[in-house]
């Protein structure tokens, strides 16, 4: 009985994630501004944060941006994990690709931005 | 029966103790972690026996103030043992247990993003100043040891010692260590009894011996090589056969023939081990410098700004060529009759000797500073004397739109240069490598500007040969480099290699209050109030950012105010013990008031080590013309600009 249950647990937890997964797409960012925001102010972020989006496409995609289940999804991270500049060595390949010789503070800023206001993807 | 349990269970016991003992006992001085935890609780005792000395002290008694020089003393060579370790895993708590100035504003880490704060130090050095006060308060003598003894408990939390059990972080320590020995150390920066660094520095030297045994046991997979070793067996015996003395030990040799080829070697051993770092204190260096000379050695401004990622060797001549061309274009400027070269001059070392301080924008008055060089800008963390700028594409935008220097606005250059069909097309063909920007942007003209004028920046100077390739130099050179690092106090400012305010592990600007006068004359205090216009606050009144020596020889006039005109009277002006030295009132100067007493030839000496660190840069000529502009009022441009 006990074993059939978590069967059945298992079963529903992995269609679930089958469904949510198909339902991901990442070909159009979209971008979630608290309803405060002034919509001029939010424009202004919306601008900032696209150009996030291609400093992410160029600096950190490559490792990143991830195939699941036969799309590809750029992950959330919060600006908390962004961490600003301790992320230079957050492991080795950091220290190499985001070192500040190739993406500059202000860089990292944009891609911080992006991922604060990105749509978050669905759990 | 029973019995013969009882003694099978006796001798069980007996077995597990002896092998637990034998345990513990393989685990001394021969294991690297126990002689990490070893030596941490022995310099802890010492602090503590130190703590209790003072409480039982009269203190009205020279005799047993004496008997509390002696233990800090005592402490200081404690500390020597596990100094190696303690700046490099926690250099904040590192502060608190031999710090070398009372109150310092400074960031948690790094400076360029995070604002500073007041940070009262505390430990073995300042214990040692207090007790010259006229009046001793025991209470404040005892914070000054309390506050390290807890200090020090922060090396013995997991979060640190976790470190101690990879190789990674010795590597990491031993790179410090060196840059430390080369730059520090030997200087009397951190030891107020100038007669105790030597003997401090012998110590420290064979504490580390021991260390590296201890860790090549522990670690053979990744140990020091041979090489190695017994290059730092032979500086042992060069320190240990040299005197006491620190005014006569020989700084020159101790750093090119041992201590730099020590880092070379460490620095190799950091790739072959594929070393990596976990530590803020590495956020600078370079794991590629080959030499502590290395230009590269740690990295501080990226002069390519916005083209940060481009390697194309054609775009890259290209932004060169237009930063060239942009830095000589009085278009940048408000009335269009002033340009960069206008007051960095790139005949004269990209400043302008000929003048104390440049022309205001009205062209009547004069600017308050002195126009910095701007060759070795891209290793400053900070900008401008006051560090209030973090990179050079924002100073360069400072100096464009401030009313009294160049007069424009950001919106209007960009408008007048873009009209300029030739920039246009030249700047449109470059957007390709900056994607995330749609059209060109200011910080696409002044990353060309700063990547332009930093080419100059990668020189080196017959002194860097010297050290680099152990090429001989001339006698009077390693002289007076000796004398800068011992007599004359220099090197405790002008940090070893770069010789401005940086210090390993070269994340961190110092700031100075030397009381550099008004006037030569000495009438009154420069009005300047430096580093507090931007960070209020009383420490930092007439506070600025340490220079770099390098080139020093042709960028006169001196001083943030140009009020000096050539070195001999700089190095009078330090030998006078400042602004104080010479009767002005500066509270809170941090350079001693104290005569250096320095010989004229001694001062000769100085002059001569200063000149070897003039890099052999090769300068340009201007460009023959400037973009045309559909403006009619701009064809009138003059290359450079009129004034």
């Amino acid at each position: 009985m006990y074993f059939r249950n978590i069967c059945i647990v298992i079963v529903v937890v992995f269609i679930s994630v089958l469904i949510v997964s198909s339902c991901v797409s990442q070909k159009k960012i979209e971008y979630v501004f608290p309803d405060a925001m002034a919509k001029p102010i939010q424009e202004e972020y919306y601008r900032l944060s696209e150009k996030g989006r291609v400093l992410y496409e160029i600096n950190c995609a490559s490792c990143h941006t991830k195939k699941v289940k036969g799309k590809m999804v750029i992950p959330d991270f919060t600006e908390e994990q962004m961490g600003a500049y301790s992320i230079r060595i957050a492991n080795e390949i950091h220290e190499d690709k985001v070192s500040e010789a190739r993406v500059s503070a202000e860089e990292l800023n944009l891609i911080t931005y992006f991922f604060t206001y990105k749509k978050k993807n669905k759990q | 029966m029973k019995k013969y349990i009882l003694s099978l269970v006796l001798l069980g016991t007996l077995f597990v103790s002896i092998s637990f003992i034998s345990k513990t006992g393989s685990n001394d001085s021969s294991d690297y972690q126990s002689l990490y935890f070893n030596r941490v609780q022995e310099f802890k005792q010492k602090q503590k026996a130190l703590f209790q000395l003072i409480d039982e002290s009269d203190l009205s008694n020279e005799m047993q103030i004496e008997k509390i020089r002696g233990a800090i003393q005592q402490t200081r060579v404690q500390l020597k043992g596990v100094d190696f370790w303690m700046r490099y895993l926690e250099p904040i708590s590192y502060k608190k247990i031999n710090g070398p100035l009372p109150v310092e504003w400074e960031t948690e880490v790094f400076e360029k993003h995070e604002a500073p704060y007041k940070r009262e130090a505390a430990g073995l050095t300042l214990t040692y100043l207090y007790l010259e006060e006229e009046q001793i308060d025991k209470t404040e003598l005892k914070r000054l040891i309390g506050e390290s003894v807890v200090a020090t408990n922060a090396y013995l939390a997991d979060s640190i010692t976790k470190h101690i059990r990879t190789y990674h972080h010795f590597y990491l320590c031993n790179r410090l260590y060196l840059l430390n020995l080369a730059a520090i150390y030997t200087t009397g920066f951190e030891c107020p009894d100038t007669e105790q660094v030597l003997p401090e520095l012998l110590r420290m030297l064979k504490d580390v011996d021991q260390l590296y045994a201890a860790y090549n046991k522990s670690f053979p997979e990744t140990a020091l090589n041979e090489e190695y070793l017994s290059l730092y067996k032979r500086t042992i015996e060069f320190v240990f056969n040299q005197s006491n003395d620190i005014n006569t030990f020989d700084h020159f040799t101790f750093i090119q023939q041992y201590i730099n080829p020590l880092y070379v070697l460490n620095q190799k051993m950091i790739l072959e081990y594929n070393v990596s770092s976990k530590s803020m204190v590495d956020y600078s260096l370079n794991k590629n410098s080959t030499s502590i000379f290395d230009k590269d050695l740690y990295f501080a401004q990226n002069p390519k700004g916005i083209f940060s990622r481009v390697s194309d060797t054609v775009a890259l001549k290209e932004i060169n060529d237009l930063g060239k061309l942009l830095f000589y274009d009085p278009i940048l400027s408000g009335n269009n009759l002033r340009s960069c070269a206008s007051c960095h001059l790139p005949t004269q070392y990209f400043t302008d000797t000929t003048v104390q301080t440049a022309l205001q924008f009205d062209r009547l008055n004069r600017l308050p500073r002195n126009t910095p060089s701007l060759i070795n800008v891209r290793l400053n963390h900070l900008l401008m004397l006051d560090g209030a700028h973090i990179t050079m594409q924002n100073q360069a935008k400072a100096v464009l739109i401030n009313p009294i220097e160049m007069g424009s606005t950001e919106i209007e250059a960009l408008r007048k240069v873009l009209n300029c069909k030739e920039y246009n097309t030249r700047f449109t063909k470059l957007l390709k490598y900056t994607p995330q920007e749609t059209q060109i942007t200011i910080d696409h003209l002044t990353s060309a500007l700063t990547a332009y004028y930093t080419k100059f920046s990668n020189s080196y100077a017959p002194f860097d040969e010297a050290m680099i390739q152990k090429k001989a130099i001339d006698p009077v050179v390693q002289e007076g480099f000796n004398l800068f690092m011992s007599k004359a106090q220099c090197a405790t400012c002008h940090f070893v290699p770069q010789f401005n305010g940086v210090k390993p592990p070269y994340v961190n600007s110092e700031f100075e209050v030397i009381g550099v006068p008004g006037d030569k004359q000495f009438a009154a205090l420069s009005a300047d109030k430096g580093r507090s216009t931007i960070y209020t606050s009383d420490e930092m009144h007439h506070a600025f950012r340490t220079g770099s020596i390098r080139n020093a020889t042709y960028t006169k006039p001196y001083m943030h105010n140009g009020v000096f005109n050539n070195l001999t009277e700089v190095i009078e002006f330090y030998n006078n013990g400042g602004g104080v030295g010479r009767g002005l009132t500066v509270p809170n100067q941090t350079l001693s008031s104290d005569s250096l007493h320095l010989t004229p030839l001694e001062i000769k000496k100085i002059v001569v080590f200063i000149e070897s660190l003039n890099e052999n840069i090769t300068f340009e000529k201007p460009p023959l013309q400037l973009p045309v502009s559909k403006d009619k009022m701009l064809l009138q441009r003059k290359v450079g600009g009129v004034y």
